[in-house]
């Protein structure tokens, strides 16, 4: 069977002396990536008697995350990987939701909040120059879920009942997206790829497989220089990047603020973005900064990772108003689109990319996905109709999730978090889209009788408890939170006070 | 160019577009603002892009970081030396 890891195996015998990995300057060949991943999984194996075993990955993007990836992989583990600027009560809820075996960081002080009861037995390890630290842990029970193929990771997304849920990816998902890629961004061993989405956003996938399969150099991007657009600019002309993924949000972040006028950056060939809407006015302006490269439009739900495509045609007309279609559907997926009863259409997708299916979660499984003439079928949520040209247009979504700088945002799990709080009697969570296409959330808070809530402390609140893309922009204090007839709550009524706002 | 003047101006600037009022009334020249999340990465990119037009100096793509923006005597400790 195919594997991920063998992407490496096979790369790292093709061009041993070539640099896979480039991080800050720091640099390893594939020989030496294949060598230290191997190492890794010996000593997880060691350490652990399933043969399918879980190990989240709570590392700085660095060459040594990328050789835990591939260690967990090699030793036929699936990998977890964590978002390291989280709140301690996120990764706890994901690690012990998916019974990781293990959890591998820099060094073991940064392992402390896995466990705060009852410290987990670390161990440091040295390679050579790196060292990392693995906590080992013992699940209480095994789901024992069955399943067919391996799973080669698990993303954690955000869900609408209040806690995160696990998207598994088997070895084939991943591969087929990855031979898709393939054929048409035409990747080489002379490739430099950019590695900018931390590793448990779907987005990293791209980056990591394509260009390691191809003997490719990657480009591992920190999270403090991903954030900083002048850095990003330096960074695409000194490395010489030619194949950019990014959200839109950073391109227009390089644009706006990253004077890319005063660089060279030539060697760009594609730039590939995804995960929200990117404003045609700004499009134009870095097309026409880089008249050399091929800009491309990319579409998927996590679940499916990238499902549709479009070439964004050039010029970009300078007054050009509407955004960009998604395209047409990836040739290794389906698309059928379901009509609903509100008269809407929503995209559905099958198969080889497509999730196998969510970790423990047999409520969502049965929301999202459906089986017809014996294929499995992705219910999207996102609403589509057709362009005369034939392609698929974004129009929505048809329930309360929302995209903020690429991220998918549950609004009813921020409202789970902020209806935990003591002083709170009820909320609402509600967000608009500037003219920008950037996402504005605003939570409305009802507070308890004669409580006295300031609305400043509710930001911490959150921030303590959710990750950063998911605190609200505003807290609106309220007499009540509107209601309906039914006594739900009237976000129809929510989103006109926003716009007010 | 008043110096004192131009530092109450940076302050004024940070007050007006980046504080809430309980942030405000805590403000001091010392009170760290990026490491705290108090200011976002996009407030600190319009920060930069504030200083560079009023005092006239340029930011290194190395230089937009903490050890320089944290708090108002590190920005302003920064603007000193790119003026000398």
């Amino acid at each position: 069977m195919e594997t991920l890891h063998q992407l490496l195996v096979d790369s790292a015998r093709e061009n041993p002396n070539s640099s896979a990995l480039d991080c800050n300057g720091r640099v390893v060949s594939y020989l030496e990536l294949d060598e230290l991943s191997t190492q890794i999984a010996q000593s997880l194996k060691s350490r652990c008697k399933s043969p399918a075993f879980r190990a989240a990955v709570f590392l700085p993007k660095s060459i040594e995350s990328v050789a835990a990836i591939f260690g967990i992989l090699k030793a036929g583990g699936t990998y977890v990987p964590l978002d390291i600027e989280a709140p301690e009560t996120r990764n706890q809820f994901i690690t012990s939701d998916c019974e990781t075996h293990f959890v591998i960081g820099s060094i073991d002080s940064d392992l402390e909040w896995v466990s705060p009861d009852l410290k987990p037995a670390t161990e440091n390890l040295n390679f050579l120059d790196y060292s990392i630290s693995i906590a080992t842990l013992s699940p209480k029970k095994e789901t024992g879920m069955v399943i067919e193929h391996p799973l080669a990771y698990i993303l954690y997304t955000s869900g609408s009942t209040g806690q995160p849920k696990g998207v598994m990816f088997t070895h084939s998902n991943a591969l087929s997206f990855i031979h898709w890629c393939s054929g048409v961004f035409s990747p080489t061993s002379d490739s430099v790829f950019s590695s900018h989405a931390p590793f448990h956003f779907d987005l990293s996938i791209l980056d990591l497989y394509l260009s390691i399969k191809h003997g490719a150099k990657l480009v591992l991007i920190d999270h403090q220089t991903g954030k900083n657009p002048r850095a990003l600019a330096h960074l695409i002309e000194e490395k010489g990047i030619t194949h950019w993924y990014s959200t839109p949000t950073i391109l227009k972040l390089i644009l706006l603020y990253g004077k890319p006028e005063r660089r060279n950056h030539r060697s760009l060939r594609f730039v590939l973005f995804a995960g929200e809407v990117f404003p045609p006015d700004k499009l134009h302006q870095l097309s026409r900064l880089w008249p050399d490269a091929r800009f491309f439009n990319l579409y998927g739900p996590t679940e499916t990772n990238v499902c549709t495509y479009f070439e964004i045609p050039k010029p970009v007309p300078v007054d050009r108003q509407d955004p960009y279609p998604i395209g047409k559907t990836c040739e290794h997926l389906s698309t059928q689109i379901l009509s609903l009863p509100s008269g809407d259409s929503e995209l559905c997708v099958s198969g080889s990319a497509v999730a196998h299916s969510y970790w423990n979660n047999a409520g969502a499984n049965s929301n999202s996905f459906f089986i017809e003439n014996g294929k499995k079928w992705y219910k999207t949520g996102d609403l589509v109709k057709i362009s005369e040209e034939g392609d698929l247009v974004f129009k929505g979504r048809k329930d309360r999730m929302v995209k903020k700088n690429g991220f998918r945002i549950e609004l009813g799990e921020i409202e789970n978090t902020l209806n935990r709080h003591s002083q709170i009697a009820d909320v609402a969570v509600s967000s608009v889209y500037t003219d920008d296409y950037e996402c504005r959330i605003t939570a409305f808070i009802q507070a308890r009788e004669s409580a006295i809530l300031n609305m400043d402390n509710l930001k911490t609140y959150c921030q303590e408890r959710l990750p950063h893309y998911m605190t609200p922009d505003r807290f609106i204090e309220l007499d009540s939170i509107p209601k309906t007839s039914t006594d739900k709550t009237d976000y129809q009524e929510l989103k006109k006070i926003c716009h007010e706002l | 160019m008043a110096a004192t003047k131009s530092k109450e101006a940076l302050i004024d600037f940070i007050k007006e577009e980046f504080l809430n009022e309980s942030e405000e009334e805590q403000f001091n020249e010392d009170t760290a603002l990026v490491s705290s999340r108090i200011m976002d990465s996009i407030s600190t990119l319009q920060l930069v892009d504030y200083i560079e037009k009023e005092f006239d100096i340029e930011f290194n793509h190395h230089e937009v970081d903490q050890d320089n923006l944290d708090t108002v005597n590190k920005m302003w400790d920064f603007i000193k030396s790119k003026k000398q």
